[in-house]
């Protein structure tokens, strides 16, 4: 019974199509809106080079907890273009990136998540007491072997002094003034500006 | 032939998921439970009182301690919620069979301690756990008690910490409050030992 009616081609077709429409539903998903008439909000952005990661292909989301003031969001996903993380519009308040990872790939299924916090203050902690732009810093990926079969492998980010702030801040600059979704923020494109004026 | 007709049931997979769960539990020490009363006491062990605070406070649902899609067994988030897991061990570092004691933030503590645990190598509060992660406040240890043979009963002081905005610790204080503690002692359990002021000191 079942191999009569079992027609291979159409079951791809049906399985392609499902997976699809769960990808695409997932990349709607967008994060909450920000108003590009606030000016009460600020850039906030760094770089993980994760060349030596077991995750091959880089990461592709970061998230950055807010610790204070406590809000129920708690959390805001920062975008990622080739290891540089931003997120243009986060409040005043006191924050840290809290883990980032690698979604699948075509050649790879794995899902690769790496917590960077959950044990008080790492490298990356900002206090933003007013509007402005802020270098979370540049971080190079270093695999630590625990010694053990019993025992996970851990990992570190060290701190590195490339690429610089004003390297990653031009190349914010530039991916915002071409990206007509993020051109509209004036008020942070203007901050950045200023930011790289200082930086000379 | 019997281990066949089990085996083929649902009781020994059961049975082996429950060896392993509790196995895991009991891996890395023991749960002392608060004294309630003297008669708990046994004759290797000492009251050990004191006091853990935190500064600012926990705030009002801070802790996140009941996740989605975990089943908590052993209520892991009710012995954590406004508490504190302190570590003793044999030994000053933290690795081997150890105890924990979980005392509210605040509050004197009473607890009854086996006497050869002589050190505290580990405390942290739970902030949030789920399946994969957890966040915690760990707090800075490394502490030997000072008990001695005839001790039934030690206060070893009110341990303070002060956080930052990120949770990590940035000063550690220990003040005496030995006549507060003995209050509350004698209130509790009487007249019939005595609370000897035995401060913890740093492991060097």
């Amino acid at each position: 019974m079942f191999f009569k009616t079992y027609r291979p081609v159409k079951t791809l077709l049906t399985l392609f199509l499902v997976s699809s429409t769960l990808l695409l539903n997932g990349c709607a998903t967008s994060p909450d809106p920000i108003d590009p008439k606030d000016k009460n909000r600020s850039v906030v952005f760094g770089y993980f080079d994760m060349e030596d990661a077991p995750s091959w292909g880089g990461i592709d989301w970061v998230s950055v907890k807010q610790y204070k003031p406590r809000t129920k969001k708690g959390y805001y996903g920062a975008a990622v273009k080739e290891g540089l993380f931003y997120h243009i519009g986060l409040p005043n308040g006191s924050f840290q990136v809290d883990s980032f990872g690698r979604n699948t790939r075509f050649y790879s299924n794995t899902r690769y998540t790496y917590n960077f916090g959950g044990k008080g203050r790492n490298q990356t902690a900002r206090v933003i007491k007013r509007p402005g732009v802020y270098f979370m810093g540049s971080y190079k990926y270093k695999a630590i072997d625990s010694g053990s079969i019993f025992k996970p492998d851990n990992f570190k980010m060290i701190k590195s002094k490339k690429p610089k702030e004003k390297v990653l801040l031009k190349k914010l600059l530039k991916i915002m003034q071409s990206d007509s979704d993020l051109a509209i923020y004036t008020y942070q494109i203007h901050r950045i500006k200023q930011r790289l004026k200082k930086l000379k | 032939m019997k281990l066949n007709k089990y085996s083929s049931s649902i009781v020994l997979p059961v049975f082996l998921v429950l060896a392993v769960l509790v196995q895991g539990c009991s891996v890395g020490g023991k749960f002392l439970p608060e004294l309630g009363s003297l008669s708990a006491v046994k004759k290797d062990e000492v009251i050990v009182v004191g006091r853990i605070s935190l500064s600012p406070k926990l705030e009002k649902d801070e802790q996140e301690l009941d996740p989605k899609g975990v089943w908590d067994v052993m209520g892991y988030g009710s012995k954590n919620k406004n508490r504190s897991m302190i570590t003793f061990n044999s030994k000053p570092v933290a690795d081997g069979y150890k105890y924990v004691i979980n005392p509210e933030l605040g509050k004197v503590f009473f607890f009854s301690v086996p006497r050869n645990l002589k050190y505290i190598v580990d405390g942290e509060i739970l902030i949030t756990f789920s399946r994969y992660s957890s966040d915690k406040v760990i707090l800075p240890t490394g502490f030997k008690l000072n008990i001695k043979p005839s001790d039934k009963a030690v206060y070893i002081g009110d341990l303070h910490y002060k956080r930052d905005d990120f949770n990590s610790i940035t000063q550690v204080q220990l003040k005496d409050n030995y006549k507060k503690a003995r209050s509350l002692f004698r209130k509790k359990f009487g007249k019939k030992y005595k609370l000897r002021k035995a401060l913890i000191k740093r492991i060097k």
